[in-house]
């Protein structure tokens, strides 16, 4: 399944609108990973366990988000757009989405 | 490395714990806090399960199909491919292979 930023994608038609799609997930790294996330911020750089959430989460997202796009019987996704938010202080929320449409070759 | 020594001071201060309390008879004093929180901290980067899914190491031909979306692994630095099953809806990643090659790139119908 294709899933693009885009709202065109070259060489192909959009024939079919499904209507909006989107995957959301909840993600944290537990106590282990926030005492040494806190720990790597006392000397400063990248803190690599949060990136390593948020890679994650937004995997985990865009994951979810294709799963119901071909449950809607759509073959990719256009517009796709992140947006994410703090839920307490740990937890990271992510939701991927986008429109799913059904996608036809025009050669 | 921080892991390991992290663990590894945890582990101590938990021990250290440990014996505060043998010396005291169990009674309440410093051992106590030091051991249930050492002992806590330990554990949880021990058993720290986070990951959301291991890149698969077995790349069973299958009814796989590329995405061609490709990234960096940022804990292990290696070239990963995200491969998607058209049946399921399942996506899957695994090492992008060294030599060129890949699996059937899957296009929109």
């Amino acid at each position: 399944m294709l899933v693009v930023t885009t709202e065109n994608v070259p060489g192909f038609s959009v024939q079919e609108v499904k209507g909006q799609v989107f995957g959301v997930v909840v993600r944290s790294r537990g106590l282990g990973g926030n005492i040494l996330a806190g720990l790597r911020s006392l000397v400063g750089g990248e803190i690599t366990e949060y990136t390593q959430l948020l890679e994650e989460a937004r995997r985990h997202a865009v994951d979810r988000m294709v799963k119901n796009a071909r449950l809607m019987g759509a073959n990719a996704i256009v517009m796709m757009r992140f947006d994410s938010a703090e839920i307490g202080q740990t937890m990271s929320e992510i939701v991927a989405y986008g429109t799913a449409v059904v996608l036809e070759n025009d050669a | 490395m921080l892991r390991a020594v992290s663990l590894v001071g945890f582990a101590a201060l938990a021990v250290a714990g440990l014996l505060l309390v043998a010396a005291h008879g169990g009674r309440p004093g410093p051992g106590w806090p030091m051991a249930i929180w050492g002992s806590v901290a330990t554990l949880a980067l021990w058993i720290e399960r986070w990951r959301y899914r291991r890149i698969e190491r077995e790349r069973d031909g299958g009814h796989w199909q590329a995405t061609g979306e490709r990234f960096e692994d940022p804990e292990t630095g290696e070239v990963v491919e995200v491969l998607y099953d058209a049946h399921s809806g399942e996506r899957r990643y695994a090492p992008a292979p060294t030599n060129g090659g890949s699996y059937p790139e899957q296009a929109p119908r």
